[in-house]
């Protein structure tokens, strides 16, 4: 294999193409799958099988001709229509889809040997097609299956389960036996993470185990014991007799926060660090429109070059304008910046019918997916952490939501049960919807889990709200029996973390018998955003300018005082919530008269909230610095940021100062102060 | 007196909340037996229990005596831990 051919830009557009490819073929194929029967959308799979079987053949890659090959066999007989299809065509070809990607993989990371193609699939492919033949290519003169390599050889490899590995059902006892199958194993266990019994979460992962094989079996054949848990574990595999350095390389991603498919993927060579994030592919309109942008920059700054050699003080009227066209120019260019970082988060949603197709196979359940708003554009960022999250929240649905068929027909619904994810703009924010026609959240059930784990007291009187949000605390689960797909309670409060972790809020509605309503509110972007600043005491603070309704002067005799001490502030017609923000950050007890300061009435996620302030600044675009990354995290505060004098501002984040008020009134604490395991 | 925690015979994933909840009432006892002869299956959660149990009375100079099964001395052989169970097991010289 002359696999230097596969180098720099030919590289990174051929796998660009097969990703592309790939990800036509799955997704006709899933809605072959879903009862699709369209000429045009078998002929679209067709000739994308057969552009990667070409694009391989350019590069001699031949385990993925191979298989591509037999593939697209297939695909000619239903294209034909000489063979009708059937689900067990789709699953084959699914699975040949899945190894593609596991070799593309290995192509982007750098490796050009490639394994061969598991026998098993290459054999069911061609059990499809009804002729158990020879495997050569009329078109494309390159070797068959690579035979494998009959010899004995010694590797190591290092497998880190994710924590919530045996969450899925997946015991690392049946797969550490399995790979002791496969030849002579030497197990050791790292045992170094394991927290105490007292924080030990007994049902996460913290073990970890390097297994030193001697064994005939092929890298592939020891990456298929671990075909199952590809999302939950990460697998490493180390030939000893390899050059040395290859063990020193840096293991995989430990908390899993790269997308699941890439996990397999063994040590790197050279400086490529993370393929992930080495390359992000952007629409040829927003570059032109950045261009344009600098263009104009240049333009200003040979303007101002001019009147700085002058420096007449006539000029000033010019160079004042030249500044503003500066700060224009500047602003544009940011957004544009800004603007190529966003991806549509279609891009998530199509990991979604396979795993709704997957699922529902397994449960036995019929089940409809519904995507809108794919084109909601938000930051690369942020979408890349939203993933496993949305697909946690979609496998619970499917799971504990969406009931039997037979109880279905009971409840007269139809057996059919659907799953909605909608996402839109809202305000500056983007939100993410996931409704299911489901049998709802059994919070009498939820009551008395949390009573019986103690976090609760039998006495306490919750109103439904604030027993939905039981779902977010660690170890509760209403599934009345514990499955291998989801349900042992560990999971939505790891959801819920990660959305805080993005400024995000979730929120849950649930109706017995009718269904779940998930909100999920994400900021647009991570990184700048338009603030207000205000000030108390001698610090200042920064709100979001989004949440910024207006702000007033107050009039005391529109204050009025609740039972429990709690303000409410007549705006107009309406009464608002007021939280007075000396209180919430803790600066004094001083109680300052209400003249003294300003109302800002902002946009919370249940209504508006008056928030008193000192006084009003400017407003300013500020970048965001994570306070948790340099700090810790601290409920009411969404990061910090530095201003152009050098000072450290806080930002205040309206539903956490909303919680915090709120919390005070009730017996559960927020899942934030139950970090321990 | 010895404390005795009887593991049950499903030593799995959905048996480790209540189980652990019963080692850590145990864990500052002077002499704890954990009963794990009647175990007919055992997975990694539980193991991972049993491990880390052992090890918390170690390092508070405790020692635990373990009563095992075929069945749980075979996973955690293929885990790797045998050593580690072994030491509290009666004959494997308690720590």
């Amino acid at each position: 294999m002359s696999a230097n051919l596969l180098s720099g830009e030919l590289r990174t557009i051929f796998i660009e193409e097969t990703d592309d490819g790939l990800e036509i073929m799955e997704q006709g194929l899933l809605r072959l799958d879903a009862g699709a029967r369209d000429a045009e959308l078998i002929h679209t799979i067709f000739r994308a099988a057969h552009s990667i079987k070409g694009g391989a053949g350019t590069f001699s890659l031949s385990p993925m001709v191979d298989l591509t090959h037999h593939a697209e066999s297939l695909l000619d007989q239903v294209r034909t229509g000489s063979r009708p299809w059937s689900s067990d065509i789709g699953s084959a070809l699914l699975s040949a889809i899945d190894e593609l990607r596991l070799m593309l993989d290995e192509v982007r990371a750098g490796r050009d040997m490639l394994p061969a193609a598991s026998t098993e699939l290459l054999a069911r492919l061609e059990a499809l097609v009804g002729a158990p033949t020879s495997s050569s290519d009329p078109d494309l003169s390159t070797p068959g299956p690579s035979g494998r390599v009959e010899r004995l050889r010694t590797v190591t490899v290092r497998v880190r389960p994710h924590s919530d590995m045996m969450v899925t059902g997946n015991d690392p006892v049946l797969l550490l036996r399995e790979l002791a199958r496969l030849g002579a194993a030497q197990v050791t266990c790292d045992a170094s993470d394991l927290p105490t019994l007292e924080a030990l979460d007994p049902h996460a992962c913290h073990l970890k185990w390097d297994v030193r094989l001697e064994t005939s079996a092929s890298d592939d054949d020891i990456r298929e014991v671990f075909s199952w848990v590809e999302d939950e574990c990460d697998v490493e595999i180390s030939d000893r007799c390899a050059q040395p350095s290859a063990t020193e390389v840096a293991s995989p991603d430990p908390d899993g926060a790269a997308p699941p498919r890439r996990h397999s993927s063994g040590p790197e060579p050279g400086p490529r660090s993370s393929s992930e994030s080495a390359s992000i592919r952007v629409g040829i309109e927003k570059v032109d429109a950045l261009v344009d942008m600098v263009g104009e920059l240049v333009i200003t700054q040979s303007m101002l070059s001019q009147l700085g050699r002058d420096p007449d003080p006539s000029q000033l009227q010019a160079l004042r304008a030249g500044i503003q066209q500066l700060e224009r120019n500047t602003r544009e260019l940011q957004e544009g910046v800004m603007r190529m970082r966003m991806l549509p988060i279609g891009v998530v949603f199509a990991r979604l019918p396979r795993l709704v197709r997957d699922l529902s196979h397994q449960l036995g359940k019929s089940i409809e997916l519904v995507t809108t708003g794919e084109a909601t554009e938000l930051d690369k960022t942020v979408l890349e952490k939203m993933s496993d999250p949305l697909v946690h929240l979609v496998r619970n649905s499917l799971d504990h939501g969406i009931e039997p068929a037979s109880v279905r027909k009971a409840r007269g619904k139809p057996e059919r049960g659907t799953i909605e994810i909608a996402a839109s703009h809202q305000s500056g924010a983007v939100v993410i919807e996931l409704r299911d026609d489901g049998g709802g959240i059994d919070t009498d059930r939820l009551r008395d889990k949390a009573i019986e784990r103690g976090l609760l007291a039998a006495s306490d009187a919750l109103d439904r709200p604030a027993l939905l949000d039981l779902i977010f605390h660690p170890g509760l689960s209403t599934a009345a029996a514990v499955s291998d797909i989801s349900g042992r309670g560990v999971g939505m409060d790891v959801v819920r973390r990660n959305i805080h972790e993005l400024g995000g809020t979730i929120e849950v509605e649930s109706t017995p018998e009718v269904g779940t309503r998930l909100t999920i509110r994400l900021p647009l972007t991570l990184a700048i955003l338009d603030g207000q600043l205000f000030r108390l005491g001698r610090q200042t603070y920064v709100l979001p300018l989004v949440s910024v309704v207006e702000s007033l002067v107050p009039n005391p005799r529109q204050l009025r005082h609740l039972a429990g001490g709690a303000e409410v502030y007549r705006l107009r017609d309406a009464f608002i919530p007021l939280l007075r923000l000396r209180d919430v950050f803790g600066l004094s007890d001083e109680r300052r008269r209400l003249e003294d300061g300003l109302i800002i009435v902002a946009e919370g996620s249940q209504g508006q909230v008056g928030l008193f302030v000192d006084e009003l600044l400017g407003q300013q675009q500020v970048v965001i610095k994570s306070l948790e990354r340099n700090f810790g995290r601290v409920d009411g505060v969404a990061g910090a940021t530095i201003l152009g004098n050098g000072q450290v501002a806080l930002i205040a984040d309206v539903p956490g100062l909303l919680r915090l008020r709120g919390e005070r009134a009730r017996p559960v604490r927020s899942s934030a102060d139950h970090r321990a395991a | 007196m010895t404390t005795t925690v009887t593991c049950p015979p499903d030593l799995v994933i959905s048996a480790v909340a209540e189980l652990r909840e019963a080692l850590l009432a145990a864990l500052g006892a002077q002499e704890i037996r954990v009963d794990a002869a009647a175990v007919e299956r055992a997975d990694g959660a539980g193991l991972q229990l049993l491990v880390a149990f052992v090890r918390d009375r170690r390092r508070v100079g405790r020692s635990t005596e373990l009563r095992t099964s075929e069945a749980l001395r075979a996973a955690a052989e293929s885990l790797g831990l045998a050593s580690v169970l072994a030491e509290a097991s009666p004959g494997g010289g308690a720590a």
